[in-house]
């Protein structure tokens, strides 16, 4: 039924530009209420990690599918489980053990792109990884349309309950565990939901590009909103401008649509910051 | 009369990455005081709290926080860490803030009416009562500070501890703090860390000299020379009192 209304609001005549339309306005909503936890609670590097990392699991599948015919194993599945387990092996080493968080996520992050290439290299027909690492919002399916819109609903539902909990160990984690909150329970649900939008909306920007759509809308957003629902709520119409002006574009100049998606955002998001630094320039002389 | 004791350690040694912070050291903060930590940087201040607080656990010896273990204990404990842990530009506003104060171990962490109500009076209290619907990054480094204390009171402690308060205050509305500390110390016991030795001195009843080792001296006995010693080199005393100025900053 959500569907169906998507595709009566689609502008779009193509079905192929209407599917992906509809995969903006779904995604939108996710990057807008993970990515904007993810800015504030500085994590970014973290999101980027697991958003590489699962190039190994995408491997793996494609690997198994290919060569030993174990054809359940998805492309989606793989990165799932890559990506889980990488949230999950920065998340214990951030909470409890005295390794560098920077070096741990690096190493995340070069390991899981190394086993990705070496398996994708083995596997025995042609894969094009440029797909994985760049998306292909145009080839999305309705069935894909069906897993972000659980998605979605998985995301809002789990928000709005620890709403409270989770701003409070992104804002202070220290003072929150002193008032009896399991911070590492809320902090791997974070990294838990980062990386569930992160594969999901890989299939839409890539691997390479999904960090992108978890930090300049919600960067933009920032500058917009005092409390953090709002900047939830701004971020996700950002995304959706950027993701929808960008297929637009690459739809009329026969463009690839991730990167022009990013290359929208980012080029607001460097116009505003020119915009800021001017204006407090200009007050200061004043 | 054990329960007039608000925190106590007896021979409690710490080490942090095999480098020892306190060997043996014993302290007795009685309920009801107000002691100031000082110090040079790296010295334990700092986790001298965390101590108190059960954020950091003793190598040997043994701590009571009114007679309990620190952890059993953070109910009773307000705590305002260091005003430069936090990013300035999160979107939250003072009234978010302070009800964080009020989270309990309810599984979805919501507040109630009396939460909001005992929210607004904490800000009331620090003479921020209409800041609440402000964002945090708006206010000024005072209010800030404020907010922060006001998000401590809210949990109701019978023990404050402050990480350097008055780090971030402009000396103009400095006294308008002392203020608010010495309403609070009708309340409360209170440990504050500060560089300044000279802050709310008139409130302090002893200074625990931190560096390495812990020495605890009655605010009169705080001469140049103890100073000097625990610092290691010569350090220059200044009066407050003759440039605090009363003036609102809200």
């Amino acid at each position: 039924m959500i569907l169906d209304v998507l595709y009566a609001l689609s502008p779009f005549k193509n079905p192929l530009m209407t599917h992906a339309f509809i995969a903006a306005i779904l995604s939108s909503i996710c990057f807008g209420i993970v990515g904007s936890f993810v800015v504030v609670k500085r994590i970014s590097s973290i999101a980027g990690s697991i958003a590489h990392s699962s190039l190994g699991g995408i491997g793996l599948a494609l690997f198994l599918q290919y060569n030993l015919g174990i054809l359940w194993f998805s492309p989606l599945l793989g990165a799932l489980f890559s990506a889980l387990v990488s949230a999950l092996i920065i998340g214990l080493v951030s909470l409890f053990a005295s390794q560098r968080e920077d070096t741990v996520i690096g190493v995340v992050w070069a390991v899981g792109m190394a086993i990705g290439l070496l398996f994708v290299t083995q596997t025995k027909r042609y894969t094009d990884a440029m797909s994985y690492l760049f998306g292909e919002i145009l080839f999305i399916s309705p069935s894909e349309l069906l897993i972000i819109v659980a998605l979605d609903a998985v995301i809002i539902s789990l928000c709005m309950i620890f709403y409270n909990k989770l701003l409070a160990v992104s804002f202070d984690q220290e003072f929150a565990k002193l008032r009896g909150v399991r911070v590492e329970l809320y902090y791997l649900l974070l990294l838990f939901l980062t990386a569930l939008t992160i594969v999901l909306m890989a299939m839409i920007v890539g691997i390479l590009l999904v960090i992108a759509l978890l930090i300049i809308p919600q960067a933009i957003a920032g500058m917009f909103s005092k409390k953090l629902w709002q900047m939830m709520l701004v971020s996700t119409l950002f995304c959706l401008a950027f993701t929808t002006a960008g297929l637009y574009v690459s739809y009329i100049y026969n463009l690839y649509a991730g990167p022009t998606i990013i290359l929208c955002a980012g080029g607001v998001y460097l116009l505003l910051l020119l915009f800021t630094v001017f204006r407090n320039k200009l007050f200061r002389s004043v | 009369m054990k329960e007039q004791i608000a925190v106590a350690f007896e021979k409690v040694s710490f080490s942090y990455n095999n480098h020892l912070l306190f060997k043996a050291v014993d302290l007795a903060v009685e309920e009801g005081g107000f002691v100031s930590v000082i110090g040079p940087n790296g010295g334990g201040k700092t986790t001298l709290l965390r101590l108190i607080l059960g954020l950091l656990k003793p190598r040997s010896g043994r701590i009571r926080v009114f007679g309990e273990h620190p952890k059993n204990a953070r109910t009773r404990i307000g705590y305002v860490a260091q005003y430069s842990s936090f990013d300035e530009l999160f979107p939250v506003t003072a009234l978010e803030v302070v009800l964080m104060g009020r989270m309990g171990n309810s599984l979805t962490g919501s507040y109630n009416r009396r939460d909001r109500q005992k929210a607004l009076d904490s800000l009331a209290e620090v003479g921020l009562a209409k800041a609440g619907s402000i964002a945090f990054s708006e206010l000024s480094g005072g209010q800030r500070q404020r907010v922060l204390i006001a998000r401590a009171l809210v949990t109701e402690p019978r023990l404050l501890l402050l990480d350097e308060p008055n780090s971030n205050i402009d000396v103009a509305v400095e006294r308008k703090f002392v203020n608010v500390l010495e309403e609070l110390h009708r309340k409360m016991t209170i440990i504050m860390v500060t560089h300044d030795v000279g802050f709310a001195s008139h409130l302090v009843r002893n200074v625990i000299c931190v560096n390495k080792t812990l020495a605890v001296h009655p605010t009169s006995g705080l001469t140049t020379e103890v100073i000097n010693d625990m610092y290691g080199h010569r350090m220059n005393i200044i009066q407050h009192d003759k440039i605090c100025t009363p003036e609102e900053d809200e």
